[in-house]
């Protein structure tokens, strides 16, 4: 299983729910928050397919793919400790 | 031979400053495509003279550069490794006093080379590469190659080996306690391999073909004049060896994380000692069973022609054996 984050830039209200329903439709496990989603692939392969089914829907956006744990870490301010267990368990478990 | 010494000598030590600074774990993880694995394994007698118990085949390879694995993770198209590597070889026979005999010695100084090739989809890799090592190759011993009494290069061994005549048979005379073997030599393999890929990009399959010269040559590196062999020797080591080698990988699908290994692999000597067999074929088949050390397989091997045992290449025949390899090219990772 791999970790990703995904950052829409400059996206409206309908874009950001064209990337949920997508990733609701593939079935990933992913977190919204705002413009940035935290989200799990199986396979290098379906990552690399869902990179290019997030292109087709024609929205500016930076994907960055966790591949191999060095001791990467997730710190943050503000979220709840469920939505912080939900963000560590897609990157790192 | 001296140009081509030379520009490899320039191209090591030019290659020796180019080293780059170690950034990600990734820059610890030396591996190598081309070349044997090192393994422990019984072999079978080929001789009555003497009953072996073990070999032991270590490789240990120091790199002064190798982006091999971060360039396969990466989609770099060209891929490479500059190292030294020692290659001893030690046998132990059934002899209650020095059961250890004649071991092989061999350093190279060496290079290998991968270049990815334009691939048709994401579920194969193919490769063309090359090994190219240069180096030392000897046993170690004193003695004449047909006389325990005589040191080599003596008037008395050299009279010896005016007594060979191509009607002699080697095997029957040679010197297996302390006969002395040296030589220098430069090996290239060319390789071409493919893998086909799951969807996690790692191998599945891999067909590799290797082929491979070998030269052997006084001056070490071509250049310098210590450890060569004599006029006579040559005459019966061969300067010229071909070498071809098939071999095929399978990831179980049922069994996680297990696989195995089939190779073929012929040796011919080019015009050496009448006596001796030019050929050597060796065919194997190793599986890695173990999950938690997937370098680590088990082998078992037939083999028919020369040894490859040093000055015992004048022996001949069939041999078995089973043992234990280490994988120096692991699986990972081959396109991002």
């Amino acid at each position: 299983m791999f970790g990703n984050i995904l950052m829409l830039v400059n996206a409206d209200a309908g874009q950001q729910s064209s990337v949920n329903s997508l990733l609701g439709t593939k079935g990933i496990l992913f977190e919204q928050l705002g413009n940035l989603f935290f989200l799990e692939t199986a396979t290098k392969k379906q990552t690399n397919e869902l990179a290019s089914a997030i292109s087709n829907l024609h929205v500016n956006f930076v994907f960055f793919h966790n591949s191999i744990s060095d001791g990467s870490f997730i710190k943050s301010q503000g979220l709840s400790d469920a939505t912080l267990t939900k963000l560590n368990q897609i990157m790192f478990v | 031979m001296r140009r081509l010494s030379i520009l490899l000598l320039q191209v090591l030590l030019l290659s020796t400053g180019l080293v780059c600074a170690q950034k990600s774990f990734n820059d610890f993880v030396q591996a190598y495509p081309i070349g044997d694995e090192p393994n422990m394994r019984y072999l079978s007698s080929y001789t009555k003279q003497e009953t072996m118990l073990f070999e032991a085949n270590p490789i240990v390879r120091y790199s002064f550069y190798n982006n091999f694995v971060k360039s396969l993770m990466n989609d770099s198209t060209h891929m490479q490794g500059w190292y030294i590597s020692f290659r001893p070889q030690l046998r132990m026979y059934t002899d209650n006093s020095k059961p250890v005999k004649t071991p092989s010695y061999r350093t190279y100084l060496g290079t290998q080379h991968m270049f990815r090739l334009p691939n048709k989809s994401d579920s194969t890799q193919q490769f063309l590469g090359f090994s190219l090592e240069s180096g030392h190759y000897s046993n170690g011993q004193v003695m004449s190659a047909f006389s325990e009494k005589y040191p080599d290069g003596s008037k008395e061994s050299d009279s010896i080996y005016n007594t060979i005549t191509s009607a002699t048979k080697l095997s029957d005379i040679l010197n297996r306690n302390s006969g002395n073997f040296s030589t220098n030599l430069t090996e290239l393999i060319l390789n071409y391999r493919c893998y086909g890929l799951d969807d996690n990009y790692q191998p599945k399959s891999m067909h590799s073909i290797n082929l491979g010269y070998t030269l052997y040559h006084d001056l070490f590196l071509g250049l310098l004049d210590f450890g060569g062999y004599s006029d006579q020797d040559i005459k019966l080591y061969g300067k010229h060896r071909f070498l071809l080698t098939y071999e095929y990988m399978r990831v179980f699908e049922h069994w996680k994380n297990r696989r195995l290994n089939l190779k073929q692999s012929f040796e011919w000597i080019e015009k050496p000692h009448a006596s001796v067999n030019r050929l050597r074929m060796e065919s194997s088949c190793t599986l890695y069973p173990f999950s938690s050390n997937k370098t680590m397989g088990v082998v078992a091997s037939y083999i028919y022609g020369h040894d490859n045992y040093n000055f015992r290449f004048v022996d001949s025949g069939h041999q078995f054996s089973v043992g234990l390899c280490w994988s120096q090219f692991p699986l990972f990772q081959m396109k991002r």
